[in-house]
This record gives C-alpha cells, sequence and structure tokens, in this order.
C-alpha cells in the first residue's frame, strides 16, 4: 500500500491542452472518488496514474517512487475496468492467476492465494468457468479478484459499476466499500454517478472541464461546495439555483433575484453585487411567511419523502418534504429559504462568496 | 352447411398444404441452380474419374476403366515430384505469408495515422489481374535485364538464373505468390486487430506483462479465429496455385516448379488423359477437404478452449 502524489500534472493532445494545473494527494489506504461529468478528465487522470496515458508535464508519485517514466506493469498498480476487460480465452482461475503467474510465483502459492480471493468474492463455484458463461455482476466480481490477488501498492477503478444494473449497482457499491474496510488498500474510484461519490468516498474530488473544482469529504462538499458547479453536480435533487443581485450589506442581506422576490441571507456580501443564490430542496418549506410564490407542477412520492417541483418567477424550484405533508399539483404556493442555508456564488466567475458554514 | 364445412376443409387442406410446403418449394430455384452447377459437375467428374473417354469419328466412347486410372496414377512418373513440390510450396508460401500478413497487421495497428492509406495500398496486389503479375514478375525476373539481377548487380552479385534454375525455380513463385497475397492475409487479420478488446489489453499491461507476454498470452489467442480463417483460405487457394507457376515457369525446369494444379492441365489437356486427370481431380479435393476439416478442428478448440 501506497500514497498517491500528482503534482502539476498537464496534458496535451498535440497542442490542445486538455488537463492542467492538477494537484492531488491520496493518502495512504484513502478511498479517494473522481467524479465528474463525462469528459471531465477523471478517466484521463486515472489513466495517467496507471501509466495508460502519458502526462505532458508534472509528477506522479506512488509510495515514495515517481512513476512519470515507468510502464503500467513497473507501477504495482491493479485496476478495475468499465468493460470488466477478463481475457475472454481464460477461464476464471486463469483470470485470476495471470499476473501471478506473469511474476513467476510459485504453483502452490498462486493456487492458494487465488482459492482465498474466490472465497472472499464468492466466486470459489465459478473458477472453471469461462466469462462467456458468467453474469455481468459476477464478471465484475472476477474482475475485482484479479485486482485483488496480487496485493499491489493501489486499486484504480474506472467506472467499474456503470454496466450493471440498478439493484446489482447498489449491491456492489455496498460490497466495494466493505472490502475497502477489510483490506485498507489505497483506492481510486472514477464514476461519473454523485450518489456513487458521495456513498463509497472517503474524500471526493470533483472535476469540470480538466480541473478540480473541490476536493473534500463528500459531506463536506456538499454542505460547502466551493464553486456553483460543484454545487449543481453534487446532490440528488439538484440544488436550486436563483440568480440575483444583494440589496442590504452587513451581517445580513437579501437577495433580489430577476423574478422578484426577496431571500434574506445571512451572509455578509457587498451591495449590489450579482449572485448566484443557492439552496438545497430539504432548506426551503411551504410557508405562508414564503416570498417565493408559485404553482406546484409535479409532485413525485418517493416513500419517505416526497419532492415536490414548483414553478415559479425565478424558474422550477425543488422541495424535499416528509410524507405527513400532501401537496396537490396545481396548489399556488408561497415558499420559504432557510437563510442559513443560502449559499452565494460569484454570477460570473460561479466562485462560492459567503464563507459560512451552511451544515444541515 | 355441411357442404361449405367439407369444401372449407378441403379448401383448407390444399391452401394449407401450399403454405406449409411453401418454403420448401420457394428453395426449389436454388436447389436446381446448385444442381446444375455444383453438383451434376461434380457427379460427372467422378464417372470421369472411373472411366476412359476416347474421341472416336466425332464421339465420345466412355468405358468403365477405374483399375487403368488407378494404375496411370501409380506409374505417373510428374506425379510424385509434383505432389512433393505442392506440399512445399503449400507450407512455405503460407507460413511465410501467415508470419508476415500477421506481423503487417500488428505493426499497423498500432500505428496512429496512415492506417487507411497502408490499407488502400495492401489492397493493390489483390487488384492486379493474376496474368498481369505473371507478366510483370517474368519481366523483373528476366536473366539479362530484370529488375532483380540489376540490383544484384548493382551489389556486385552475378546474374542469378531466377527462373531456369532447378533450385530456385519454385522459391521464385513462391515469391511472387508471397508478394501476392501478404495483402490478402493482412486485411483478414488488419480487421482483427482493430476489432481487440482495448481495456482487455490494457488489463495485461497493467497486470504485469511485458509487450512479447502480451502478445503470446492475450493478443495471439484473441486473434486466433481471425488467423484460422485467413490460414485456411490460404493453404486451399495455395494447392490450387496455377496462374503464377504456369506464366513464370510452365512448371519447369524439368518438373522441378510443377504443381498439382499444372500437372492436372497437363494431364487434362496436354495428355489428353480425361479420365485420369478426373481421378487425380477427384483426389486433390478429398485432400483439400481434409484440410478444411483439419482446420476446422484446429478452429474450433481455439474458439472454445
Amino acid at each position: 500500500m501506497a500514497a498517491v502524489s500528482v503534482r502539476n500534472v498537464e496534458k496535451r493532445f498535440g497542442d490542445v491542452s486538455v488537463m492542467r494545473g492538477i494537484d492531488l494527494d491520496i493518502a495512504d489506504g484513502e478511498f479517494a472518488v473522481l467524479v465528474g461529468a463525462s469528459g471531465c478528465g477523471k478517466s484521463t487522470l486515472l489513466r495517467m496514474i496507471a501509466g495508460l496515458e502519458s502526462i505532458t508535464a508534472g509528477d506522479i508519485v506512488i509510495g515514495d517512487q515517481r512513476v512519470n517514466d515507468l510502464e503500467p506493469r513497473e507501477r504495482d498498480i491493479a485496476m478495475v475496468f468499465q468493460s470488466y476487460a477478463l481475457y475472454p480465452h481464460l477461464n476464471v482461475r486463469d483470470n485470476m492467476s495471470f499476473s501471478l503467474k506473469l511474476r513467476r510465483k510459485a504453483a502452490a502459492d498462486i493456487a492458494a492465494q487465488v482459492e482465498q480471493t474466490a472465497n472472499v468474492l464468492n466466486l470459489a463455484h465459478l473458477l472453471e468457468r469461462f466469462p462467456r458463461q458468467l453474469s455481468g455482476g459476477q464478471r465484475q466480481r472476477v474482475a475485482m479478484g484479479r485486482a485483488i490477488v496480487r496485493h499491489p501498492k493501489v486499486f484504480l477503478f474506472d467506472e467499474p459499476l456503470s454496466n450493471l444494473d440498478a439493484q446489482l449497482r447498489i449491491a456492489m457499491r455496498t460490497e466495494i466499500r466493505a472490502l475497502h474496510q477489510r483490506l485498507g488498500a489505497t483506492s481510486i474510484y472514477v464514476t461519473h454517478d454523485q450518489v456513487e461519490a458521495m456513498t463509497m468516498a472517503d474524500r471526493m474530488v470533483v472535476m469540470n472541464a480538466g480541473r478540480i473544482e473541490q476536493i473534500g469529504a463528500p459531506l463536506d462538499v456538499y454542505d460547502v461546495p466551493q464553486t456553483l458547479y460543484v454545487a449543481r453536480f453534487i446532490g440528488a435533487p439538484s440544488i436550486n439555483v436563483l440568480e440575483g443581485s444583494v440589496e442590504a450589506a452587513g451581517p445580513t442581506g437579501v437577495v433580489n433575484t430577476k423574478g422578484g422576490a426577496r431571500i434574506a441571507i445571512e451572509a455578509g456580501v457587498e451591495q449590489g453585487r450579482r449572485v448566484s443564490a443557492a439552496f438545497r430542496p430539504e432548506h426551503v418549506d411551504i410557508s405562508e411567511a414564503g416570498t417565493l410564490c408559485g404553482k406546484i407542477n409535479v409532485v413525485e412520492n418517493l416513500g419517505p419523502e416526497t419532492y415536490v417541483f414548483v414553478d415559479t418567477t425565478d424558474g422550477r424550484v425543488c422541495l424535499v418534504l416528509d410524507r405527513s405533508q400532501r401537496p396537490r399539483p396545481g396548489d399556488e404556493v408561497k415558499l420559504a429559504v432557510h437563510p442559513e442555508h443560502v449559499h452565494l456564488f460569484d454570477a460570473d466567475t460561479g466562485l462560492r462568496l459567503s464563507s459560512g458554514c451552511a451544515g444541515p | 352447411m355441411r357442404r361449405t364445412v367439407n369444401q372449407a376443409s378441403r379448401r383448407r387442406g390444399f391452401v394449407g398444404w401450399l403454405n406449409s410446403t411453401f418454403k420448401h418449394w420457394s428453395l426449389l430455384p436454388a436447389v436446381i441452380v446448385f444442381v446444375v452447377l455444383s453438383v451434376y459437375p461434380l457427379v460427372n467428374l467422378l464417372r470421369m474419374s472411373v472411366s476412359t473417354i476416347e474421341f472416336k469419328g466425332g464421339n465420345e466412347v466412355w468405358s468403365f476403366t477405374p483399375a487403368r486410372n488407378w494404375s496411370a496414377m501409380l506409374s505417373d512418373p510428374g506425379l510424385t515430384p509434383t505432389i512433393y513440390n505442392t506440399l512445399l510450396f503449400v507450407a512455405v508460401a503460407v507460413t511465410v505469408e501467415m508470419v508476415l500478413g500477421l506481423g503487417l497487421a500488428l505493426l499497423v495497428g498500432s500505428m496512429t495515422r496512415g492506417k487507411g492509406l497502408m490499407r488502400t495500398i495492401m489492397i493493390v496486389p489483390i487488384l492486379v489481374p493474376p496474368v498481369a503479375i505473371g507478366s510483370m514478375f517474368k519481366l523483373m525476373f528476366n536473366h539479362d535485364f530484370g529488375l532483380f539481377n540489376e540490383i544484384l548487380a548493382a551489389i556486385g552479385i552475378g546474374p542469378v538464373s531466377w527462373l531456369g534454375s532447378t533450385s530456385l525455380a519454385l522459391w521464385s513463385v513462391v515469391l511472387v505468390d508471397v508478394w501476392h497475397w501478404v495483402p490478402f492475409v493482412f486485411l483478414i487479420l488488419f480487421a482483427a486487430v482493430e476489432g481487440l478488446p482495448r481495456e482487455v489489453l490494457e488489463a495485461g499491461r497493467v497486470d504485469g506483462a511485458t509487450r512479447w507476454q502480451l502478445l503470446w498470452r492475450v493478443t495471439l489467442p484473441l486473434l486466433a479465429p481471425a488467423i484460422t480463417v485467413a490460414f485456411l483460405f490460404r493453404a486451399i487457394l495455395a494447392f490450387k496455385a496455377f496462374d503464377e507457376v504456369f506464366l513464370l515457369t510452365g512448371g519447369g525446369p524439368g518438373t522441378s516448379s510443377e504443381l498439382l494444379s499444372l500437372h492436372l492441365f497437363k494431364v487434362f489437356f496436354e495428355q489428353n488423359q480425361l479420365g485420369y486427370g478426373a481421378m487425380l481431380s477427384v483426389f486433390t479435393i478429398v485432400g483439400v477437404l481434409m484440410l478444411l476439416s483439419l482446420g476446422r478442428r484446429i478452429a474450433g478448440a481455439a474458439a472454445a478452449p
């Protein structure tokens, strides 16, 4: 096991710079999740750490070794691919022992290690099967087994659950997390699914357009998003964003939205500044004291809670209510936003303005 | 009432019969074409192979003489060298073509640009008519002014009798065959190389395979089906190679470059031994069929290990 450092890494394809100034430190034994929309560079970053993609500038350090010029096989990493990438001509046992055989381990050791890993992953009864005879979930498990069996320094996961159906994905999510807690190996996990990122990560790295937007523990990122992009990307249903300008300065103030609503805020921001005011669906209520008026468009009942989508003069606003409230589509409502939970972002740069903690 | 029921059932009987058998009837045109074009000539060949055919007074006279054809085959002095030449030709030409074709396919597959250009260039030899290839190489092999001897002269090596020497003639034909058919192997294998699953190869690199190990343990097993197909095609076509040797050496000098197809040609059209020629053809077909089934077994083993 080892820590991984990415230092000022840049990636160019010809003249096009797709990534620059990437700095990232992943501690020994940490489970880090790179998350972002497709095309944000998260897979490229992972492949650069693996050595499958060259880096144009900067350094990548695994343990205390600079690995820039090392081949993937010399980096002592294991990778789980989105397509599983099992060797189709080898059965499960040979797939799992492939890397050990290449390292010329003794046959008895290989057999023992494969058996042990297969038991951990419930694969013991599948060892003689070929990949084409396995279901998606089983293939996924074999891919995990192939990675685990040789105790690498670092595990890399490239969207490993994307090809599974929803239920299996949730089950495997928990399983991978449990496995990590058991093995304690440094892991870097790429996903576009923010729920996966939230649930699995020790620390998550939100990426956008070849840059790192924010690094932090999932709840910290959720509670204090540093950019409007992060605020929008993390959280389901998505955060509500209203455009407007700040009226009163001082310790508290008001945002006058474009639609004419007045949203009270707690943070001090200078008078007249154009801002994006964002608040999570759980931080807005239906209340007579509310200043944001609108009409309920859609109600989604999830069981424990209800999502309500309200069309206001400032666009659609989502709120989460508990099931005791029974709003109906078509109702005219007033919405009150919790002032302490309004995040303010600069309307032009998208950077966070309010510095206060906006915890639950 | 009863009548209508009867009529209906009778009609249902006929229409039903037509409906249920129509799919078979619709095959009839194809069956006729198949019988006329494939079965009839083959049956006729089998009949010929056990007969002697003579032309007397403008008529064909067939007589049933299997033993005579058989003994003609056993006593044919040209047959053994021909079979030997053919096996040697097939083994060497096909092996060289497979190795070069595979190497080129892997090489071009790893190129980042110019793949399309390479593919286009490689199609050219396949497009050239065999007769043109024969004439072209005959000029290049020419003892006095051919390209090959010019090149040898430039580096100070005396002229070589490419087509006129018993030790070289067959190998000159092999050379032309390789030039002609490497692109064919390349095209089949290049398509397979382009279709290799990228992530599986990357998994191999991460798992610790060197380039060489990756080639032997991952790439080649994944290419096995395509390699088998290319090999089968080449082996079968090489067994029947005719035009190159006919145009370049005519089988000579002596029988040093005579292949089975050319020998058949001579038996049929120079010696007019139609019956014996037919028997030889049948044995050739059987030989190629055996090769085909062997290849299929190998392919099956490769596809389902």
